[in-house]
């Protein structure tokens, strides 16, 4: 390893401060070794409840190849290897959870049922009732997608108009500053009754979540754009409308996409408290449906599947915001 | 007699203060400027220095008095008039070349046809490869640079510059120094500079008008015959200096002034 962080030039440095992590394959064959474990618990022990583990079996064999590639591809890229190392010890702890939770539930039944169902039992029903599942998925998302994107596009509209012009901010801003408390959730029974579907209805309430955050952020950030900025702009001709749009607007993203990751916080629990309420698909409606049957497994399911698709949702917004902010980079840690 | 390009007639400038006491920072000020001229203020701090350049600007506006620009009266900035602050405040989120293009862009000027011009200044000021670099990455001096070519790109008439080199080491300020004197006799631009260096003053300047402490007043307007080559130990040079100093010691109140003592 010395020897590739000389020959790594300036860039090895923060590399380590940040992947800093011991870097030994000893990690690496008892990730391993926890997965193997895993999948013979799974074929040598009994279960004492009846699943069908097919899928589960899968996912561990899969896990188990998938490093094995990893480690194959960091011997030949030190970036990679650097990332991969720092995680192996926490993909360890995964493996060593797994194999425990499988013999407390469907090895043993420790836990009670149908409260604590097994993982094996989970993925299985995941896999079984997919279609409803990605159905959900796709409608939450499509749902999401659409208050958030109508959501800041208004609160950009509110935002540097009352940031900008006096007269704007003297009268919106009261309104802002009292609608913002109140949690967009509320208006549910009343977004019932004024839109024709239950989805329209969702779509408002979304709105209304996301558009506060953004508007003041947005505000926040013109209102503080440095008057010297401005005065820049002015001697070398810029008219008002360049200002706003080609100073003001640029000097407040940062700000801007504050407010953006805060609304996408709201806005995911108006969605799923919205699909369970008033809706009659989605991922929120699907959990409420299972509760109503006792489906503790397909509820864990759904769980796992809005983990996975609200970290694509943040992932993505993050993607957007370093792209944007990228004259930040070396700016900020 | 030709019109001067700048004229400014009887102007005062009042501030109020926290305690709606006026300040005034600047009674009765009549300066002409002539095209193509470099001038320097030099005056103690807090004499009005940055007010009277702001009022120039246009970025400020007097309360009695007039300043004109070519036979009219300026109400508020124009490209014409390009300002240099102390501190480069390029804006952190364009590029350099995107910062020093930013006036034609203003102005709805900017296409393809610009790029070489753009160039033409990046490589002028020796920052050829930074084209596509952010402000954060440049150091003060390159920065100041490039904020003056930023000033320069809408081929202003005239260019005013508030202690544009106060906030650089020794050896960036001289680099400077070079520059603008490259810049001014390349150009022939009327250049307006704000300076608490002496030394700085003389070596650049045509004129250096000498202000006293508040209320700002000008005490003098010297005219340095000096020359294109200057040296600092010249004894002519230090006649000059030797001059501005007691001007200003005199306008002081009899206060210390330690920024000026050599
Ligand atoms: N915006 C303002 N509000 C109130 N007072 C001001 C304002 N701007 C300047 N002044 C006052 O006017 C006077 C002149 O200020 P100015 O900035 O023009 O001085 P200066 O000669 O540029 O000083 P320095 O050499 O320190 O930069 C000072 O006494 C200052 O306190
Ligand atoms: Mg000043």
């Amino acid at each position: 390893m010395t020897k590739t962080s000389k020959t790594q030039s300036t860039k090895a440095l923060p590399q380590d401060e940040r992947y800093w992590k011991p870097k030994t394959s000893l990690w690496f064959w008892a990730t391993e070794a926890s997965f193997i474990a895993g999948v013979l618990i799974n074929l040598y022990i009994p279960d004492e409840v009846t699943i069908n583990p097919h899928s589960y079996r899968i996912l561990l064999g899969g896990a188990i190849v998938l490093l094995l590639v990893f480690y194959i591809v960091s011997k030949q890229n030190t970036a990679f290897a650097n990332k991969f190392y720092h995680r192996l010890e926490f993909i360890f702890a995964i493996g060593v959870f797994m194999a425990v939770w499988d013999i407390l539930t469907t090895k043993t039944s420790f836990l009670p049922l149908p409260y604590f169902p097994g993982l094996a039992q989970i993925i299985g029903i995941m896999v079984e009732d997919r279609a409803l599942l990605l159905l959900s998925a796709g409608h939450s998302f499509l749902l999401f997608s659409l208050g958030m994107v109508l959501g800041t596009f208004f609160g950009l509209l509110s935002g540097i108009a009352t940031g900008w012009s006096r007269q704007w901010d003297y009268w919106l801003s009261p309104i802002i500053r009292v609608s913002g408390i109140i949690p967009a959730i509320v208006w549910l029974p009343i977004a019932l009754v004024l839109f024709p579907t239950s989805f329209t209805a969702g779509v408002f309430l979304i709105v209304i979540a996301s558009w506060f955050p953004v508007t003041s952020m947005t505000a926040s950030g013109i209102i503080s754009t440095p008057k010297t900025y401005f005065e820049i702009a002015k001697t070398l001709g810029a008219s008002k409308k360049f200002q706003l749009f080609r100073i003001a607007v640029p000097y407040a993203m940062p700000n801007i996409f504050i407010g953006i990751l805060t609304a996408v916080a709201f806005s995911f629990v108006t969605l799923i408290v919205s699909e369970m309420v008033g809706a009659k698909a989605g991922l929120g409606y699907y959990i409420n449906w299972a509760k109503g049957w006792g489906a503790y497994d397909k509820m864990y399911a759904a769980i796992i599947i809005i983990a996975a698709e609200f970290s694509l949702i943040l992932a993505l917004v993050g993607a957007i915001r370093s792209y944007v902010l990228r004259w930040q980079r070396g700016i900020l840690k | 007699m030709t019109q001067p390009l700048i004229e400014i007639k009887s102007v005062c400038r009042n501030y109020m203060d926290n305690t709606q006491k006026e300040i005034y920072a600047l009674e009765n000020i009549n300066l002409h400027i002539n095209e193509g001229e470099f001038m320097s203020f030099v005056g103690p701090s807090g004499c009005g220095k940055t007010t009277l350049l702001r009022l120039i600007a246009g970025l400020d506006r007097p309360q009695s008095g007039t300043i004109s620009q070519e036979g009219k009266i300026l109400t508020d900035t124009h490209y014409s008039r390009g300002y240099v602050f102390q501190q480069p405040t390029l804006f952190p989120w364009l590029t350099i070349e995107e910062n020093i293009a930013l006036g034609l862009k203003a102005r709805k000027l900017f296409d393809n046809s610009k790029k070489a011009l753009i160039q033409y200044y990046i490589d002028m000021i020796g920052l050829t490869k930074f084209e596509k670099a952010f402000p954060h990455e440049l150091s003060g001096g390159m920065a100041q640079r490039a904020a003056i070519v930023r000033a320069l790109i809408n081929d202003p008439k005239i260019l005013l510059l508030d202690e544009p080199l106060a906030a650089l080491d020794a050896f960036a300020r001289i680099d400077l120094q070079k520059l603008l004197l490259f810049i001014w006799h390349k150009t022939k631009k009327t250049m307006v500079m704000v300076t608490h260096d002496i030394d700085e003053a003389i070596f650049l300047s045509q004129q250096i008008v000498v202000m006293s402490d508040r209320p700002g007043k000008i005490i003098e307007i010297l005219d340095i015959n000096l020359g294109k080559d200057r040296k600092r130990s010249d004894h002519k040079f230090i006649a000059i200096k030797d001059k501005i100093i007691s001007k200003l010691k005199l306008s002081s109140h009899n206060r210390i002034e330690p920024e000026y003592v050599i």
